[in-house]
């Protein structure tokens, strides 16, 4: 389970095993999704209806194909976890512990300063390429200020 | 931190794995507390002190120098 995304505290193995379900369902839809992708790239090809290269068609497949690859192992390992019970608790203690969710809160804004100087480092460059990839960066780095804002100030309100 | 839940634990014979099982959180968690690296919440240095029957002072030793107080 080491890699787990831990943020919340879960009191009971039903409460658990409720969240385990709503993931198996998202996870079920990730493998929609991936098919989706998969046959649009596939049929676009076949019958040339994109004027993309073959190199973006098949990032397009790739993408398609991971998504749906992911989704139906995060989709197994959440039904493994609901039908064993001792699993379904070490799962939610392991998600639960306070220690791992401060892990998981350190990582993600260590991860996020990465990510700003990355987006920054990509603006900068792309000054020389294209305006969309500008243009794209800017309503990331807009989305993000505004949603750090919001999200702020509605935790204000709740703690 | 530093604590006295690897005394408290021994004298009471009572494994890393028994005291995480008993507070709800990973062996990792009580190994860290005991090590110091890592403070426990508000919430579970309670569960600690109810699992030893003793008050929080007891198990968490506060070093009002680091703290800068």
């Amino acid at each position: 389970m080491s890699g787990n995304f831990c943020l919340k505290k879960y009191s009971s193995d039903k409460e658990y095993a409720k969240l385990m379900k709503k993931r198996a369902a998202i996870s079920l839809l990730l493998v929609v999704f991936g098919i989706v992708t998969l046959a649009i790239s596939l049929y676009c090809r076949h019958k040339g209806l994109l004027s993309i290269s073959d190199f973006r068609q098949g990032v397009f497949a790739g993408i398609g194909t991971g998504l749906a690859l992911f989704g139906l192992i995060l989709f197994f390992i959440c039904i493994s976890i609901i039908k064993n019970e001792s699993k379904l608790k070490a799962a939610r203690i392991y998600e639960s512990d306070e220690r791992n969710i401060a892990i998981t809160t350190e990582s993600i804004s260590i991860a996020t300063v990465v990510l700003l100087i990355s987006m920054y480092v990509v603006f900068v460059l792309s000054i020389f390429m294209e305006i969309d990839i500008i243009i794209a960066i800017a309503i990331f780095v807009l989305l993000f200020v505004l949603t750090t804002i919001i999200s702020a100030k509605i935790n204000s309100h709740r703690m | 931190m530093d604590t006295r839940i690897r005394e408290l634990r021994k004298a009471q014979k009572v494994t890393q794995d028994e005291l995480a099982e008993a507070v709800g959180v990973t062996r990792q968690t009580i190994i860290s507390l005991e090590n110091g690296k890592y403070n426990a919440s508000l919430i579970l240095a309670h569960k600690l002190a109810q699992f030893f029957q003793t008050t929080i002072e007891e198990i968490f030793i506060f070093n009002m120098e680091e703290e800068n107080l």
